[in-house]
């Protein structure tokens, strides 16, 4: 590794969190959840937020376990044995379809808009290319990148959505409904759930920071889910307001579609919004990144190995799948049928797997058992243990 | 060093290949630019689709500000005819030799004589096609949509651009007029299924852009007159420079720059739908035919304004809101917070109870010579 700070500051902590996440639903949203939701859909856009709380406190939780060990370190510590093995491998296949799905729709995207007549593979080889070349300097390297190219995607798109006002003819889709149905706003609500699917690996980054930095990072990932619910409700009301509710739902990128329409007059880029949507692909891109960076570090541990070479040539490999699978996408229908699938075992990881944890470590606790001390993968320092 | 140098010779690399464009980057020669696609009924019940597209010379030209029509034509016009739009399309494609590219399309127009299905399967098409431009303006048309598309613009050289040039400025005409493609997609999947168009005519040189058709279902409801159309931009809120004509005691005196904006209210009462249109209305007086002082000239020609403006504007939405004509989308703002209940409205909307009042603010500018 190089031989840089391995640590990384709170604020990158809360940015690789958002950036984590926000790459894989930002094209598709909301269309399911009005689909489902119907008028409820601000009700479902709520509930997401607070199951995203929750999920963002339980992962907090299970980091502060042992905060100088990984996720998959935690595992093995707690659930030595055939659960360890069970989970790495439920885990890296569930995180090796998120990146396809993310790729998938970022290419359709560029296919359908802007390239009809290129190969969608072109599109995916390059984006697959970049994402394993951030993350090639493992993770500080792609969280500086992450932290220089986040906060100015983040403000073209604010400023993209505020340009989207004048536009806004449907302002009675703003207001919630007053009837709330309970099963369609659920049913919403988890459907929707993708937007937030990636947060998991809240543990992953956690020993990254610093001891002392620690209650700072965990303020900051609050803070930064709050911005990115506000973003995401952003991005509702300027669907809903630009497009009817009714052709919303018939739109595969509904954001997209409504940034089409912003152009400004005189400026030397004609179709503005056209610009924020390519911003958005970046954040595809990151998203990727992370998945790579997440999964070599869950097979590394697996594989005993903790060499630069052994993480260069893992990402290398995991590239090659990612690509390799993606062409096996015909459409985005496939892309859309893997995300909704992947939704259940994600909310496994999510919100079972922590509150199964961390029952096991207050039961552990009260019941100290002695006798046998449990294999660790690395120590307290970072370095490679013996085994 | 050899290891920073590498990584840069890779970060050029990757680079280049995300800057080297697209695969399918066609030279400007090769491809057809679209500025104007048409629409009209063909014999058989076929579709005709009528492209406008510019020529080498017409695009070199300047699109603003040269009134000169030279001798050669800046555009020339492709026809394609077929039982569907998307056949229509091919069609025109198999006849040139150049890739027809809808990316910059700046005017569509549809003619007012296509019929329901056919008006449903042009917006269907339009709607599935990814590269198409969503911004480009709407019109209709009761004229033969190849004579919109070829008549000269005394503004412009490049008489597409004519439209665009003059729906850029919202405030610059008396009725913004301005839909654009996005509003004819959008209401093929709205409940209430209304939409209207700005009627473009051709006259000698240019173009006439003064009324509305108003679609239901896709078929034509109705096309208003032009002084009908200026009342709807009341209480559409989209007149800017409109004018009232009154007579004080036989001579002519003018209102100027009359702007509304106005703040809609809907209640039912005993299962009967009252309708609220509030406008508040600014004007300029610029002169008055006898020298009295300023306050009992403003406060009749409120008054007169005022009603002039209320009794209008009422008789066109009642009149409207009987054939089931919706401007205001009100329907689906209903629909949207009761979901099955679209029924219910048509009908309360056909026997609705509408009142417009109007708070009028008029300002005496006086004469300037």
């Amino acid at each position: 590794m190089r031989e840089t700070t391995r640590h990384i500051s709170p604020l990158q902590y809360a940015i690789l969190e958002s950036t984590a996440f926000m790459g894989i639903g930002i094209f598709e949203f909301p269309r399911l959840l009005v689909l489902q939701a119907g008028n409820d859909a601000w009700w479902g856009l709520i509930a997401d937020w607070a199951m995203a709380f929750v999920e963002a406190w339980l992962l907090l939780k299970v980091a502060m376990v042992d905060p100088e060990e990984t996720l998959l370190g935690k595992t093995r510590r707690i659930w030595p044995g055939p659960a360890y093995w069970a989970f790495g491998l439920a885990d890296t296949l569930v995180q090796l379809i998120l990146p396809v799905v993310a790729l998938t729709q970022f290419t359709y995207v560029i296919v359908t808009f802007f390239l009809p007549d290129t190969s969608p593979w072109i599109i995916e080889l390059v984006v697959t290319a970049v994402s394993a070349y951030i993350t090639w300097w493992d993770l500080p390297a792609l969280v500086r990148t992450i932290q220089v190219v986040y906060i100015p995607i983040m403000a073209v798109s604010i400023a993209m959505l505020i340009l989207l006002v004048p536009h806004v003819a449907d302002t009675y889709a703003l207001w919630p409904s007053g009837h709330l149905r309970l099963y369609p706003t659920m049913l919403g609500a988890l459907h929707t759930f993708y937007i937030f699917v990636g947060f998991e690996a809240i543990p992953l980054f956690w020993p990254y920071v610093r001891r002392q930095d620690q209650p700072r990072a965990r303020r900051y990932t609050y803070w930064m889910l709050a911005l990115s619910c506000l973003f995401y409700a952003a991005v509702l009301a300027a669907t809903l307001g630009t497009e009817n509710p009714w052709y919303l739902i018939h739109l595969e990128w509904p954001g997209v579609s409504a940034l089409r329409l912003i152009s400004v007059v005189g400026l030397l880029i004609d179709k503005l919004g056209v610009l924020a949507v390519a911003f958005w692909g970046i954040l595809s891109l990151f998203f990727i990144s992370v998945r790579f960076w997440s999964l070599a570090h869950a097979l590394l541990p697996m594989l005993r190995q903790r060499t630069l070479a052994w993480y260069r040539g893992v990402i290398l490999g995991l590239a090659l799948a990612v690509f390799s699978i993606a062409l096996l996408v015909p459409n985005v229908q496939v892309s859309d049928r893997w995300s909704a699938q992947a939704v259940p075992f994600v909310l496994l990881f999510i919100f079972v797997y922590p509150l199964a944890l961390l029952a096991t470590v207050a039961w552990r606790r009260h019941h100290p058992q002695p006798q046998r001390q449990p294999p660790r993968i690395e120590d307290g320092e970072g370095r490679p243990a013996r085994h | 060093m050899m290891r920073n140098r590498r990584k840069l010779v890779l970060t050029a690399l990757l680079g280049a290949l995300m800057l080297s464009g697209c695969a399918d980057n066609r030279p400007l020669n090769h491809r057809a630019l679209v500025l104007g696609l048409g629409f009209a009924p063909a014999p058989h019940g076929q579709i005709s689709m009528i492209f406008q597209i510019p020529t080498l010379t017409g695009l070199a030209r300047p699109s603003m500000g040269n009134s000169k029509s030279g001798s050669s034509p800046t555009t020339f016009i492709l026809t394609g005819s077929g039982p569907t739009a998307a056949r229509a399309f091919t069609h025109a494609q198999a006849d040139i030799n150049k890739d027809l590219y809808l990316g910059q399309l700046q005017t569509l127009i549809l003619s007012t004589h296509l019929s329901a299905s056919q008006f449903r399967n042009i917006a269907d098409t339009l709607i599935r096609m990814g590269t198409l431009d969503k911004t480009a303006y709407a019109m209709a048309t009761s004229a033969p949509v190849q004579k919109v598309l070829t008549a000269k613009s005394q503004t412009t050289s490049l008489a597409p651009l004519y439209v665009s040039t003059g729906f850029w400025c919202a405030h610059c005409q008396v009725v913004d007029l301005k839909r654009q493609m996005w509003d004819v997609e959008q209401a093929q999947f709205a409940p209430a299924r209304n939409l209207w168009l700005p009627l473009i005519k051709p006259i000698g040189v240019g173009f006439q852009i003064q009324s509305v058709v108003f679609y239901q279902g896709n078929r034509v409801a109705r096309i208003l007159s032009h002084h009908q159309t200026s009342v709807l931009g009341y209480v559409l809120g989209r007149t800017s420079k409109g004018t009232i004509d009154l007579s004080w005691h036989g001579q002519s005196v003018s209102v100027d720059s009359l702007q509304a904006k106005p703040r809609l209210s809907a209640e039912w009462k005993r299962s009967r739908l009252y309708l609220g249109v509030n406008l508040a209305v600014t004007g300029n007086v610029y002169s008055f035919p006898i020298p009295l002082s300023v306050q009992p000239h403003l406060a009749w020609l409120t008054k007169a304004v005022k009603h002039e403006l209320t009794v209008q504007c009422r008789q066109l939405l009642q009149s409207l809101g009987r054939q089931g004509l919706d401007p205001f989308s009100w329907g689906n703002a209903y629909v949207w917070q009761h979901p099955h209940a679209l029924k219910r409205w048509l009908d309360a909307y056909r026997h609705a109870v509408w009142k417009v009042t109007a708070h009028v603010q008029l300002r005496q500018l006086g004469d300037t010579t």
